[in-house]
């Protein structure tokens, strides 16, 4: 199973990349979350690791923001198959430098995404789960 | 035999003729042409008074004179003597007189009766020199307490045993607002904010908060040293007051702090929209349905927005170089 997740509390932000997903390819209908706090409930109880996550993660959002959902999560994720790409407005220095201290962060990226990224992540996509399925088969031919 | 001739100007009071007329032949054996000034009365010495001036040399005195004598003539003479060394002149009957009379401030006294020419000359060039070496050493004092009460930084002095304050200049009357009397009362604790302690180390130099009189707090930079305070072992130390270069400082700060809120405002609160605009202006431009004279509209807004990040961009780069100076 693989699972598009968008974590934004912004309407528009998310409406424009809804489309722009669409308009990539992605065949998957994305998940919405307002915030961290209502995507950590619905990872708690649906999180499977052999699952595959594409998750578009905002930083500035009430309740709980990115950082906060990503320091309860990490620990608890497989980072090879749970792939988040931060999505915000800010085109701050810093930010950039604290998410690489997440493994998870597969990229940070300044608002609005572009087409070029978006097919970038796509074929990520695909390819962590080729791989994925690829390994599974070579594991299953060796162990017979 | 060389007489000294340098020009000596001498004031003699003197009621015996007699007597004057001995010490002036004494002084003329060894003395070329001195100047002699001879009062009879203490009377006539007073009026003479605005003509004392500096380049007298001596005043010999007799302590008997008819209009005055004794203690109250001594006492009287050296008001009006300008540190003119005063040498007095006794016969044997006031010799016990003689020697309390240097108490009061004479220079030397001369028994009447063992007066010869060698021992006058002597005398007199011995109390010239001894009265050019006290005057040099009171204006080196002078000068010390110059530099001390002058000071345009506050100093104070205190007890390193009782804590109480010795001696402060008129700098520290002026910026603790206690008088010199005030403070000789007060303990070096006593100009500390609450939680200041006293530092015994040599040298020390540190930023304290003290208590002015009036209750307000200063920032002052303290710098310290032990001396010996008439004979007893005390503190120095010097007090310079940086309350307002300290306030310039912290104002600095709240107003960088401020740049820094209008920097996030726009890494953060301006840019979302404006990211907005942008996603919006790239998907219609995408959309195969909308007509060419459109795009060509938005294609333009597109640019428009752009521009508009790039200037947010801009301010937020400035922003980094706030930062960067702390």
């Amino acid at each position: 199973m693989k699972h598009l997740l968008i974590i934004d509390d912004d309407a528009v932000s998310v409406l424009i990349l809804k489309k722009m997903l669409v308009n990539a390819g992605f065949l998957d209908i994305p998940m919405v979350f307002q915030n961290g706090n209502i995507a950590v409930e619905f990872l708690n109880k649906n999180y499977n690791s052999n699952d595959f996550y594409c998750i578009f993660l905002d930083i500035n959002m009430p309740i709980m923001n990115g950082w906060e959902f990503l320091d309860i999560i990490e620990p608890t994720i497989n980072p090879t198959n749970f792939l988040v790409y931060l999505l915000t407005s800010s085109t701050s220095e810093q930010e950039k430098a604290k998410a690489k201290n997440y493994k998870c962060i597969k990229r940070f990226i300044s608002k609005p995404i572009n087409k070029e990224i978006l097919n970038e992540i796509k074929e990520k996509f695909i390819e962590n789960i080729s791989l994925k399925i690829y390994k599974e088969a070579g594991n299953s031919i060796s162990y017979k | 035999m060389q007489k000294d001739k340098k020009n000596y100007k001498l004031i003699v009071v003197e009621d015996n003729i007699g007597d004057y007329y001995l010490l002036e032949e004494f002084l003329n054996e060894k003395i070329e042409n001195p100047t002699i000034f001879h009062f009879v009365r203490f009377k006539d010495l007073f009026e003479f008074q605005e003509q004392i001036t500096p380049d007298i040399d001596l005043i010999f005195l007799d302590l008997s004179l008819p209009d005055k004598n004794g203690t109250d003539l001594i006492v009287e003479v050296l008001k009006i003597s300008k540190k003119i060394p005063v040498i007095v002149l006794t016969g044997y009957t006031d010799f016990s007189f003689a020697t309390k009379s240097l108490a009061l401030g004479i220079s030397d006294y001369l028994l009447k009766d063992d007066l010869s020419s060698p021992t006058l000359y002597k005398s007199i060039i011995y109390n010239i020199e001894r009265n050019n070496s006290l005057v040099k050493i009171q204006e080196s004092e002078q000068l010390y307490s110059d530099l001390f009460q002058l000071s345009p930084l506050p100093i104070c002095v205190y007890d390193i045993e009782t804590l109480l304050f010795l001696d402060s200049n008129e700098a520290a009357v002026n910026l603790y607002g206690y008088s010199h009397d005030e403070f000789l009362k007060l303990k070096i604790t006593a100009i500390f904010n609450e939680e200041e302690t006293i530092e015994q180390e040599e040298n020390v130099a540190r930023i304290m908060t003290h208590k002015k009189k009036n209750g307000d707090l200063i920032f002052v930079d303290i710098r310290s040293n032990t001396i010996v305070f008439n004979g007893q072992k005390a503190q120095i130390i010097l007090a310079n007051d940086i309350t307002k270069s300290l306030n310039h400082i912290k104002k600095i700060e709240v107003q960088n702090e401020k740049l820094k809120e209008i920097a996030w405002t726009q890494s953060h609160v301006v840019r979302a929209p404006l990211s907005q605009i942008l996603g919006l202006a790239q998907l219609v431009l995408d959309d195969k349905n909308v007509s060419e004279e459109t795009k060509e509209l938005i294609a333009i807004l597109n640019n428009s927005a752009q521009e508009l990040d790039k200037i947010v961009k801009e301010i937020i780069d400035k922003s980094k170089e706030i930062s960067l100076n702390e």
